[in-house]
């Protein structure tokens, strides 16, 4: 009982995430680039040490699924695809220890962007969207740099005064 | 215990991030509840009349300060309320443009309100009408000045999905004001690429191109102006060509339904 409260309530919180990003956050651009809250929620949930993230992975795979089901271009399934892989990774990056946590966003952040990038090659216009690859790739870096900051501000306002991070 | 301590800050700091940025972003609904509810102007009212100069001299340093307190707090709020008006203005300026350019159309054409934007994989918006209102797949939309942003890429009941100019994906036909035929296709945000369709033999130095009956789009509507002269090249005239609207600027957009209106 105690987990499916605790799956319910994961559930309702990405939800709610997922509204605010459609309703708010799609509207407020920055250099004509979009700020992704739902990568930023993935980014958070591993910057909580206590968190256990294999609780996460199935409301993560609903969220995309919503999420697609809303886009009407969007292939359902693409974008949980995205962000379950975008939290694996980082999940194993930490657990190897090399790298420092805002390195370990950027390649979270690259991971995602560049997927979804060639996700529009595998998926549609294969023949157009591959000579025009530069710019595509262009778009994605500038994407996964403003959301790096972002997301970097963003951490940093969370773990201000804390000591065990 | 020091994290007890923190655990506040958090949910302050949180919680003051969504109140503004519900209130900056919406129509400042909170705000005008707030400033119904709780009207500061009338909490404290100073009254001079009867004070003597001595009197003024006694003015306590806490009265003098809370009413500084006071005074900050009826100026945030008169910012924040002017704020508000100012982007309600500016929404009520752009439906304006809309309804005159809707009056001197004579094709059906429908208002919209720009629900968001996506930028990856290509750049949509995401936009309130749909196929119940009679919207369907391919129509042109256009700015509230009447210039092109995109075309319907997919439209649902409820809603649609506008398929932008600047994206990678765009491609139109179009023709310039001789009526000479062109395919365009994006090249970045601000450049389309403009390529003949037939031998047109000329290099053509200026113009405006538009979309066309010709190709079922509804009419004649603006999409790019040719600042560089297309040049002409194995019986080919191609060049870059720029993009009249600035997509991003609005809140709605207009949609070009392909009917003639019958009066």
């Amino acid at each position: 009982m105690n987990k499916v409260l605790k799956f319910l309530s994961s559930l309702v919180f990405l939800l709610f995430i997922l509204w605010f990003d459609f309703n708010f956050i799609s509207k407020f651009l920055i250099f004509d680039l979009r700020f992704s809250l739902l990568l930023l929620s993935v980014v958070v949930l591993h910057n909580f040490k206590q968190n256990n993230i294999e609780d996460w992975y199935l409301p993560l795979f609903l969220l995309g699924v919503v999420n697609d089901l809303i886009l009407p271009t969007s292939y359902i399934g693409l974008t949980s695809f995205f962000l379950l892989s975008v939290c694996v990774a980082m999940g194993r990056l930490k657990e190897v220890g090399l790298l420092s946590f805002p390195a370990q966003i950027f390649i979270g952040d690259s991971i995602f962007y560049l997927l979804t990038a060639s996700s529009i090659i595998a998926i549609s216009g294969v023949n157009l969207t591959f000579l025009l690859l530069g710019s595509l790739l262009y778009d994605a870096f500038k994407l996964i740099f403003l959301n790096f900051v972002l997301q970097l501000f963003i951490i940093w306002i969370f773990n201000f005064g804390r000591n065990n991070v | 215990m020091k994290k007890v301590k923190f655990v506040f800050g958090y949910i302050y700091i949180v919680i003051s991030i969504f109140v503004f940025s519900f209130d900056l972003l919406s129509e400042g609904v909170v705000k005008k509840t707030i400033n119904n509810r709780v009207d500061i102007s009338n909490i404290y009212t100073a009254n001079f009349q009867n004070n003597s100069s001595i009197g003024n001299f006694l003015f306590s340093i806490s009265k003098i300060k809370s009413e500084n307190e006071l005074l900050k707090k009826q100026i945030t709020t008169l910012q924040n309320k002017n704020n508000s008006n100012i982007e309600l203005e500016k929404e009520i300026q752009e439906l304006k443009t809309v309804l005159q350019y809707q009056s001197s159309s004579e094709q059906i054409i429908l208002t919209t309100k720009i629900l968001g934007f996506e930028t990856l994989p290509s750049k949509k918006a995401l936009i309130d009408i749909g196929e119940n209102r009679g919207v369907s797949d391919g129509d042109i939309v256009l700015d509230p000045e009447g210039n092109v942003v995109g075309y319907i890429k997919f439209s649902l009941p409820m809603y649609s999905e506008v398929l932008l100019i600047s994206s990678l994906e765009f491609t139109l036909n179009a023709i310039d004001n001789e009526g000479n035929q062109y395919l365009l296709s994006n090249i970045d945000d601000e450049k389309l690429f403009s390529r003949s369709i037939e031998n047109i033999e000329s290099d053509i130095l200026s113009g405006v191109l538009t979309t066309s009956r010709v190709f079922n789009q509804g009419g004649e509507y603006p999409i790019a102006i040719i600042s560089t002269p297309l040049i002409n090249k194995d019986g080919v005239t191609s060049g870059a060509v720029t993009i009249l609207s600035d997509i991003y600027e609005y809140k709605y957009f207009q949609i070009v339904t392909r009917e003639i209106r019958d009066y």
